[in-house]
């Protein structure tokens, strides 16, 4: 299950319109052994980014042109959730706020403590792989169910609600060994071993039980 | 007829017209003594021509003697008359050495008449007859000479000694014509006389007596000289009368002059004490004009404080010869008192006593009031003098001082005397010096001049003042009159001003920090930020294994370099918090544009307000406080962002422009997109206390206009073409 779906190293972009605080802290980042990428303005991320890469942004609040919450913007707009840590000079409350909010992993003050930002680039790099494995389990799950039949695909909510072969068979209009074989036929398409995974997988894909 | 007989009636005739003349003039003119011995002198010519003629035509020797004896009468009469002629017209010879000879020809007469036949000759024993020229033929005498006619000799001699003198002292004084004619002549025509006596009476020469001929010459020389004394005196009796009729003339005039001007003409006798005047002079006292008066009763009617004083100028004019004045009051009879100036000398009489003092008197009592009038306005004027605010002073063209106020001598610490030798170059020194006297030339030449300088007081502190300067003339040179401030205080005031100026400024620019402090807090962390990251990042590469030394030293100068940047930043700041800098330097307004847009460049990212610069490249220097006028741009630029808050945040941009469009000056102008400023209230904004904004205390752009005005600028404001507002300043170029 921890199998990582994308093997690539986590890149950390670093967004910031002031040359030298962006050189300061790609140099920080390399020290730590992150691969860094930096980037003088927000324009220049976006021309450069790709949302298969794995890792995070570090993004710069006061910028000519886009600010920070503009590029969080436009990144959500794209549906790339790249988990964002923001610095920013002065910290004001209304900003950081909307920048949680949209689920920003931390919002630092400048100057900032190695530590912090390091734990906080941490912090959020996990959580970009967990996103991504989570994304990748969910599309294996999507692609076994998409191998049921229509009547398989019918009885799956039946079965998830716990209900027996029976049952099924004398809702459905039908003969319980039928239900019998769809059922295994499921259970093996889906590739589970009980009834309780097949609920917490379904779940996973959004189907709710009949 | 023979020629001797013509010649002789001529001589007569010639002598008698002559003495006929003068006698005729001396008949008018009794005191002429000297025309009426001429006059006889020539008679005695005549008479003797007569006798000498009868005496060449004689018969017999007794005959010739006779007439001879009688020849001697009008010989005597010539030589006498000649002599006291020459001593009476010319004023010359000696009287003792006339009276000689007078004496040795009346002796030689008496002794002509004591003898028989006559002095010459003892005897004359016969006629010898000579033939002469022309065929005629004379009587000339043959005797014994007598030895006593040696006494006619020498009374002929006397004569001649009597005339040389008399010539000479003529000669000497310098009439030399008068000298050769009169004096010289005699000499001649004696010494030939005397020659002949000689001849004929000693020498035994054959010869006739023809002294007439002689004596003719002399008498015609004189003749001569008297004729054009006559003439002469005609004609300057003819001027005599000339310049009486001047004179009458001129004392007429004089008189109407006299009165013209008031004036009377007085004598005063010192013995007897009357008084002659002319008519003006008594009408002048009051007294009817033909009135008498005496020196006590002239004295009585003067005023009683001028009495004594006036008797003792007038007992001084007695005794001495030079002019005496006085100037006294009179009480008129009709009681009123009028002022009198009088002058007067004493002539001399011949003897050496004094004479009477004579002179003139005039009636000042219009001259006096105006006078008094005049002192009364010498004291308005001293008051007005001394009741300017400032030192008052009248120079002449030369730069002296000719008249002050007292406060003149107050602030210069100078007294009265001290300025009355004070020249422009005791008061100014230096610079002050060339610009005073610059300044004055310009005031004498008409124009009205003010000046600033230092006027260095008694002691030699330093005043500075402000001096005024106008040009007027009078009597007949330029003068100049003006007045003179004591700036002290007034500089004191300035510099409180300026102080008071500087504080208001320093707050202004204060409150703008603060409220860019945040975006000020922001600029300080990035070089702190960089810092930070850059000595960490150090940290962790020391901590591996193989540390990578030129990445260490790269580091390491990107810190010193963010250090310095933060160190730039808080300079900056500390700078613009300074209380009074008044420091003043060139400056490129572009490099300002730089600096202050990087102090708010975190505050215009927050705003989402967006800068533009059209800057002119090359653009010229100005002279300025760097701090101030930083000052006056961030307020414009804060204005802007202000004006824009309302805007689409795409729509939130201004535009610095600078330019250099001749004329010497540079301008800046701040340009936004906000709703621009209300056409009635484009002036009023400059004005304390104006604001628009919430929390504005309306300052900001009073201290501006005056940071700008003290830089010798202009701030102003507009609307832009289409929109927004436009806030321009105008500094000159340095030089």
């Amino acid at each position: 299950m921890n199998k990582p779906v994308n093997s690539g190293v986590p890149t950390i972009f670093v967004v910031d319109d002031d040359p030298a605080v962006l050189k300061s802290l790609g140099r920080l980042l390399r020290s730590a052994g992150l691969h860094v990428e930096t980037c003088n303005s927000p324009q220049d991320f976006l021309a450069r980014h790709n949302p298969a890469m794995p890792g995070c942004l570090v993004l710069d609040v006061a910028m000519p042109g886009l600010n920070g919450l503009e590029v969080q913007q436009a990144l959500a707009a794209i549906g790339d959730e790249r988990p964002i840590v923001f610095l920013t000079g002065h910290g004001d409350i209304p900003t950081s706020v909307e920048a949680m909010k949209r689920g920003a992993v931390d919002f630092l003050t400048k100057p900032v403590n190695a530590e912090v930002l390091l734990k906080a680039i941490h912090s959020a790099i996990v959580k970009d792989s967990v996103r991504r494995l989570e994304r990748d389990e969910v599309e294996e799950f999507k692609q076994r169910l998409a191998t049921l039949t229509p009547r398989e695909r019918e009885v799956l909510p039946y079965v998830i609600s716990g209900r027996l072969n029976k049952q099924i068979a004398g809702e459905l209009g039908t003969a319980e060994k039928t239900i019998k074989v769809h059922r295994a036929r499921v259970m093996e398409k889906m590739k589970v071993q009980s009834v309780a995974e097949l609920v917490r997988l379904a779940e996973r894909l959004g189907i709710r039980p009949a | 007829m023979s020629w001797v007989t013509i010649a002789s009636s001529m001589i007569a005739s010639v002598c008698g017209t002559l003495a006929a003349m003068h006698l005729l003039v001396w008949f008018r003119q009794k005191d002429e003594w000297a025309k009426l011995l001429f006059a006889l002198g020539a008679v005695a010519v005549a008479v003797l021509a007569g006798i000498e003629l009868a005496m060449m035509r004689a018969e017999t020797a007794a005959q010739y003697g006779v007439l001879l004896r009688w020849g001697h009468l009008p010989s005597a009469v010539l030589v006498i008359c000649i002599v006291w002629f020459v001593r009476l017209f010319l004023q010359a010879g000696r009287t003792w050495l006339g009276w000689v000879a007078t004496g040795t020809r009346m002796l030689t007469l008496i002794l002509n008449f004591l003898f028989t036949p006559n002095i010459s000759f003892l005897e004359i024993t016969d006629l010898g007859h000579v033939h002469w020229w022309g065929g005629e033929t004379v009587s000339v005498p043959v005797g014994l000479t007598n030895p006593w006619s040696i006494i006619g000799l020498l009374s002929h001699l006397s004569v001649v000694i009597f005339c040389v003198d008399a010539a000479i002292s003529v000669w000497r004084r310098g009439d030399r014509r008068q000298s050769l004619m009169v004096g010289g002549s005699a000499v001649l025509f004696f010494s030939v006389a005397m020659l002949q006596t000689v001849l004929i009476v000693w020498g035994g020469i054959h010869i006739p007596f023809f002294f007439s001929f002689s004596f003719l010459g002399m008498i015609l020389a004189m003749g001569y000289e008297l004729t054009s004394d006559v003439v002469l005196t005609a004609q300057l009796s003819r001027r005599l009368k000339t310049s009486e009729a001047e004179l009458r003339e001129s004392e007429e005039r004089l008189l109407l002059a006299a009165e013209a001007a008031s004036a009377g003409f007085w004598g005063i006798d010192p013995k007897t004490g009357r008084i002659w005047t002319t008519p003006k002079f008594m009408e002048m006292l009051g007294y009817a004009p033909e009135s008498s008066l005496d020196l006590e009763s002239f004295l009585n009617a003067v005023h009683p404080e001028d009495r004594d004083r006036l008797r003792k100028t007038i007992e001084q004019g007695f005794r001495s010869q030079v002019e005496t004045r006085a100037e006294f009051r009179s009480v008129l009879p009709s009681g009123q008192i009028r002022w009198f100036s009088a002058r007067g000398r004493s002539r001399p009489t011949s003897n050496g006593v004094s004479g009477s003092l004579m002179g003139v008197t005039v009636d000042v009592t219009d001259r006096k009031l105006a006078e008094e009038a005049l002192w009364g306005e010498r004291a308005l004027t001293d008051a007005i003098f001394d009741s300017a605010p400032g030192m008052l002073y009248l120079y002449t063209a030369q730069g002296r001082l000719l008249r002050w106020n007292r406060q003149h001598e107050t602030m210069t610490g100078y007294s009265a005397e001290e300025l009355a030798h004070t020249e422009l170059k005791d008061l100014f020194e230096g610079e002050a010096l060339a610009t005073v006297t610059a300044a004055w030339q310009k005031a004498f030449a008409g124009q009205r001049v003010t000046i600033e300088v230092n006027v260095k007081a008694k002691g030699g502190a330093m005043i500075p003042c402000l001096l005024t300067g106008v040009g007027l003339e009078f009597d007949d040179e330029p003068h100049l009159v003006g007045i003179g401030f004591d700036l002290t205080e007034y500089r004191q005031t300035e510099r409180e001003v300026l102080r008071q100026r500087q504080e208001l400024a320093h707050l202004s620019r204060v409150t703008m920090l603060g409220e860019l402090s945040g975006s000020i807090a922001h600029e300080l962390n990035q070089p702190l930020t960089a810092i930070l990251s850059n000595a960490q990042a150090a940290q962790r590469f020391l901590a591996r294994d193989n540390v990578d030394l030129e990445e260490l030293a790269a580091i390491l100068a990107d810190i010193v370099e963010e250090d310095k940047r933060a160190g730039e930043i808080i300079r900056g700041l500390r700078q613009m918090l300074k209380k009074s800098d008044t420091q003043r330097q060139a400056l490129d307004l572009n490099d300002m544009v730089q600096e202050v847009l990087t102090l708010v460049r975190s505050d215009l990212l927050n705003q989402g307000v967006s800068a533009h610069t059209e800057l002119m490249p090359a653009l010229p220097a100005v002279r300025g406080n760097r701090v101030q006028l930083q000052q006056v741009l961030l307020n414009l630029v804060l204005n802007a962002c202000d004006a824009m808050s309302g805007n689409a945040a795409s729509d939130r941009h201004f535009f610095i422009q600078t330019e250099a469009k001749g004329g010497g000056a540079v301008t800046l102008s701040v340009r936004d997109r906000g709703e621009g400023i209300p056409s009635d209230k484009l002036e009023q904004i400059f004005e304390p206390f104006f604001t628009t904004k919430r929390e504005g205390l309306g300052m900001g752009l009073a201290v501006c206009q005056s940071i700008i005005s003290a830089h010798g600028g202009k701030l102003w404001a507009a609307n832009g073409p289409e929109r927004g507002a436009i806030f321009s300043f105008k500094l000159p170029i340095t030089s």
